[in-house]
């Protein structure tokens, strides 16, 4: 789940680290970075400024200080950010904090401990690191690959969506969305968005034959089921589950999945206009559903569908 | 007496309103007139490629029309409406539902009896429609990659170009009698009265709109319509061209009359809400990287 897609985020990797691991986490995770920081800051300031050359009058900063100079400013920068936005967590700007952080750790203990350098020893490190990277290989790459590949048919899904393609267009592009969630729910069943977006590009083959509304809406209604049950507290999960219910017919789970998205996700735009084009469908709730769809606007006023939603019911 | 009367009233009316929602069908065209080749598709069958000899020819009304530059084709709609497409660009007939004619009341009046709905959904290309004969309970939508277009019996064209290199938009409503409405993307309203015209250049979010009188080429381009629509006026009038075509539809689901559709239990009770997808909103800060959207050739082909 992207942390975009989160409802409530402090904009804080701090306050989002205590609030993912917990005070004994924060300080596992804050304290070797506080002792690193400490020992660079002490080191910096023991270290001369300038430093004659002996053959010259000229003077030069030392290497140590100009590479702790570096990496404090570098790493002071990062962690500045990370009281305003999740630099933290986005993989290649942590790049950077790494780097930071790195040139500090390097110039600022002295190596004690030195590995043992025996042939077979040599050869033991390698066959270390290659298990290592083999088993990151292992675990990690299906995880990418599936991220890749929702990422890859959410934005082609939404394309086709903006075209209005899966209403009356070439069928194949749709088809093809729905492989390439069905190839990111294969290479991990684990990824609630990969279900997420299978289940609400199902719902869409609803427009080819709407006679076929109850085969459709079950497909869709069961994959998305699969990702409440991988992320019970993840608004859209329940949103979309609602959505399938919605198209299946089954107009009390229907609304009971959208009150859940809510009650999740109180400040979503997208939350409350689901919720009012579920209301819409019902004349003796319209003016609920109207309500709805304000709020979903006053939200996010650049919400499209929920501004054509609001536009139907008013006509209506 | 009058109570007796009352309550047979209210039985008839309770008795006539399952009737009057079983009334309701999927309408038709008649392609009357094709320049060159049109490719017309109906909803969920393959591509036909017309050609002038083909016409005239009805259809079943979910049809997808693609047209390449010069080429275009004239329907005539069984709720009494024109439309007349010229490419290069498609549209699409995405829901066209009406009362059932009854054959007397058709041959008896020109104009449309009852009422229907149409949502015409307009990738690019221009359009021309003459919704002038439909009655005043219809109603009648042009979906549009730019906004929507709600019309109330009116004569009114509308023109799309759209650049894929610069992803810009340039289009034009004409209105030639009646009124026409259109809402785009960001919801302001537009309202065209006879004579006006709306032409617009840019971004689909964001283009920019002027509203002047129509030019001497949009008046002579509706003065062709006009010619087509008196020509085929006659055929257009045959009930009997789209009654093989109609299907009808039971209140939220569709029973096929003539074409095979897959089975299902009409008794079941439910009755499906189609909810329309929203896209994401754009995250305040980047968290994973995006893929570059799908390729021109690729997205085109609606």
């Amino acid at each position: 789940m992207a942390l975009a897609d989160a409802p409530v985020t402090p904009h804080n990797d701090y306050l989002l680290v205590l609030s993912q691991l917990g005070l004994l986490g924060a300080a596992l995770f804050g304290l070797p970075a506080g002792y690193v920081f400490y020992r660079s800051w002490s080191r910096w300031r023991k270290e001369p400024y300038a430093v004659k050359l002996r053959d010259s009058k000229d003077a030069i900063m030392p290497p140590q200080r100009f590479f702790l100079s570096l990496g404090l400013a570098g790493a002071l920068a990062f962690a500045l950010c990370m009281t305003s936005t999740f630099v933290f967590h986005v993989p290649a700007l942590t790049l950077y904090g790494v780097l930071a952080f790195g040139i500090l750790v390097k110039t600022s203990f002295n190596r004690k401990i030195r590995l043992p350098e025996h042939r077979v020893l040599r050869a033991g490190y390698a066959l270390l690191a290659l298990c290592a990277g083999w088993s990151f290989h292992v675990w990690g790459a299906p995880k990418l690959e599936a991220q890749a590949l929702e990422l890859q048919a959410r934005q082609k899904l939404e394309h086709v969506l903006d075209l209005r393609v899966h209403v009356s267009g070439n069928t194949a592009l749709l088809d093809e969305v729905i492989l390439l969630y069905e190839d990111a729910v294969l290479a991990d069943a684990a990824n609630a968005d990969a279900w997420l977006g299978l289940s609400a590009s199902i719902c869409q083959l609803y427009f080819r034959n709407p006679a076929d509304f109850e085969r459709i809406g079950a497909r869709a209604a069961a994959a998305a089921r699969r990702g409440v049950e991988l992320s019970p507290t993840y608004w859209k999960v329940w949103a979309q589950l609602g959505v399938a219910q919605s198209f299946y017919g089954d107009a009390a789970a229907a609304d009971a999945a959208f009150s859940k998205a809510l009650e999740l996700a109180p400040n979503s735009s997208n939350a409350h206009y689901y919720y009012a084009a579920y209301l819409g469908a019902d004349t003796d709730r319209r003016e609920e559903a109207l309500a709805e769809v304000r709020t979903a606007l006053e939200i996010n006023p650049r919400n499209a569908a929920a501004r054509r939603l609001q536009q139907k019911l008013l006509i209506l | 007496m009058l109570p007796r009367f009352l309550q047979l009233t209210s039985i008839l009316l309770a008795l006539a309103s399952p009737l009057r929602a079983a009334d309701w069908v999927r309408g038709a065209l008649t392609l009357h007139e094709v320049a060159r080749e049109v490719v017309v598709s109906e909803l969920g069958g393959s591509a036909t490629a017309m050609r002038a000899g083909d016409a005239p020819v009805s259809m079943s009304a979910l049809v997808n029309c693609e047209a390449a530059h010069g080429a275009s084709a004239f329907f005539s709609a069984s709720n009494r409406s024109y439309l007349f497409f010229e490419g290069g660009g498609s549209f699409a007939l995405e829901r066209f539902e009406q009362d059932l004619p009854d054959g007397a009341a058709w041959r008896a009046t020109g104009r449309e009896v009852g009422q229907s709905r149409t949502i015409v959904n307009l990738r690019s290309g221009r359009i021309a429609i003459d919704a002038r004969n439909m009655s005043d309970a219809s109603q009648y939508l042009v979906e549009t990659p730019l906004g929507r277009i709600t019309v109330r019996r009116a004569l009114w064209q509308m023109r799309i170009g759209f650049d894929p290199r610069s992803q810009m938009f340039d289009f034009t409503i004409t209105c030639s009698d009646g009124r026409v409405r259109f809402t785009d993307l960001q919801g302001r309203q537009y309202t065209l009265r006879t004579g006006q015209r709306l032409s617009g250049a840019g971004a689909k979010g964001a283009p920019s709109i002027e509203v002047g009188e129509n030019t001497a080429r949009t008046r002579e381009q509706m003065q062709q319509f006009r010619q087509l629509i008196d020509t085929h006026a006659t055929a257009a009038g045959e009930l009997e061209a789209y009654q093989p075509y109609f299907r009808v539809i039971h209140p939220g689901v569709e029973v096929a009359a003539p074409a095979a559709m897959p089975s299902r239990q009409p008794d079941s009770g439910r009755r499906p809400i189609v909810i329309e997808h929203a896209k994401d909103p754009a995250p305040v800060t980047p968290f994973r990287g995006e893929v570059s959207a799908p390729p021109v050739p690729e997205t085109d082909l609606f």
